[in-house]
């Protein structure tokens, strides 16, 4: 019994500490997603050069279509520190219009330039096919992610 | 003595001038005021939790198994900071996010509970961890103002993504041009400049106190040892 003393306080501990963050999380989760969703549509404005109402709009099988002919797509690749989440926008049948990183955990100074307010990198893919893109040295597997990503919501068979 | 622990803490050994603690977050994010103070409430907030939190329990955790129980009761903290934030203060949250989530490694909140939190009544510890998270909080918005000032010439530029739309009017213009010293924003400015500040506290430390005292040779309650003061007499 004595012996297993500090693993009962431990797991006492732990239990108590999941409660609370189980209770936070239930409490602030809508606010979070709303959040979350509000910012992935502005991230979809500077794709799109504009503004569009985006109730109604419905994600399926991670595409959903926008007034015209232009399409989103979201997508998760392995970063160096975890998921990197990406949107895309598709136009004129099929063509590249841009790309952005919604959500990211690569090293703060070294992987984040990925974050479009941080650097421009991410906008070259407006311009450039994505496995064309320049990798930035220090930051090679973030860099690869992301074009790898990219390429595969471009041509989902073709990628490797 | 309540006064001496919270000053103490706070200014005789601040975590970031004197001990040099939690220097990653401090260099990294005091870019701009707003930044500075988010990292500061959420350092603060950490802080103050888990130092309670651990003292309430200190007589409940078994000494082997103390480092775990403190990391584990930081870490909650951390992620209740985090969702707090991204709920709540989204904007700010999308700037700072990665360095929230790592106050959990910050050695300046272990040390604090290790040291005096998990040794002293929850008043004490509450007043010691008020006293460092305004220490910290001084040193971070200390730097970010500088760095702001001299890398945008602006001050409280962006305060609105932390208190809401009636802080935007907080915004002061300096009334450059441009921005006068842009290095200051990168990161070699955080260096300098913090290397300043600190010459800077430094030097009017010892204009002020005839012995400066550079030690960290206190003893769990805060206090400098006196045995090794007059050791060295």
């Amino acid at each position: 019994m004595k012996k297993l003393r500090p693993l009962l306080s431990i797991g006492a501990i732990g239990l108590c500490c999941g409660l609370l963050l189980a209770g936070i999380h239930a409490l602030t989760a809508p606010t979070i997603e709303a959040n979350r969703s509000r910012h992935v549509w502005q991230l979809a404005y500077q794709l799109v050069g504009g503004q569009f109402d985006p109730t109604g709009l419905v994600w399926q099988d991670d595409q959903v279509d926008l007034p015209g002919d232009v399409w989103l797509k979201r997508s998760r690749v392995q970063g160096y520190a975890g998921d990197i989440h990406l949107l895309a926008a598709f136009g004129n049948g099929g063509q590249l219009l841009g790309a952005r990183v919604a959500e990211h955990r690569e090293t703060p100074g070294l992987g984040d330039f990925i974050d479009v307010d941080k650097s421009p990198w991410m906008r070259r893919f407006a311009t450039t096919p994505p496995l064309e893109v320049d990798a930035v040295s220090g930051a090679t597997i973030t860099s690869e992610a992301v074009k790898r990503g990219v390429q595969r919501m471009l041509e989902p068979e073709a990628a490797p | 003595m309540s006064g001496g622990t919270f000053t103490d803490a706070a200014i005789r050994r601040n975590p970031a001038w004197i001990q040099l603690l939690g220097l990653c977050p401090l260099l990294a994010v005091s870019n701009s005021l707003v930044n500075a103070t988010g990292l500061a409430l959420a350092s603060g907030f950490v802080m103050v939790g888990s130092a309670l939190a651990i003292s309430t329990l200190r007589a409940w955790i078994p000494n082997r198994v103390r480092l775990p129980c403190f990391v584990l009761v930081i870490a909650t903290f951390t992620t209740l900071s985090v969702l707090l934030l991204e709920a709540y203060a989204f904007e700010l949250y999308l700037r700072v996010a990665l360095f929230v989530q790592i106050i959990v490694s910050n050695c300046m909140i272990l040390g604090r509970i290790e040291a005096f939190a998990s040794r002293q009544p929850p008043w004490r510890a509450c007043l010691d961890a008020l006293g460092t998270a305004a220490g910290f909080a001084i040193a971070l918005i200390g730097l970010g103002g500088v760095r702001e000032a001299l890398g945008q010439g602006t001050l409280l530029a962006g305060m609105e993504h932390l208190f809401g739309p009636g802080a935007a009017a907080w915004r002061i213009n300096l009334g450059f041009d441009s921005a006068p010293f842009l290095m200051a924003l990168l990161p070699p400015g955080a260096f300098l400049i913090a290397g300043l500040l600190l010459g800077l506290g430094n030097g009017l430390r010892n204009r002020l106190s005839p012995k400066p005292s550079l030690r960290t040779d206190f003893d769990e309650h805060g206090k400098t040892n006196p045995d090794i003061r007059e050791a060295e007499s």
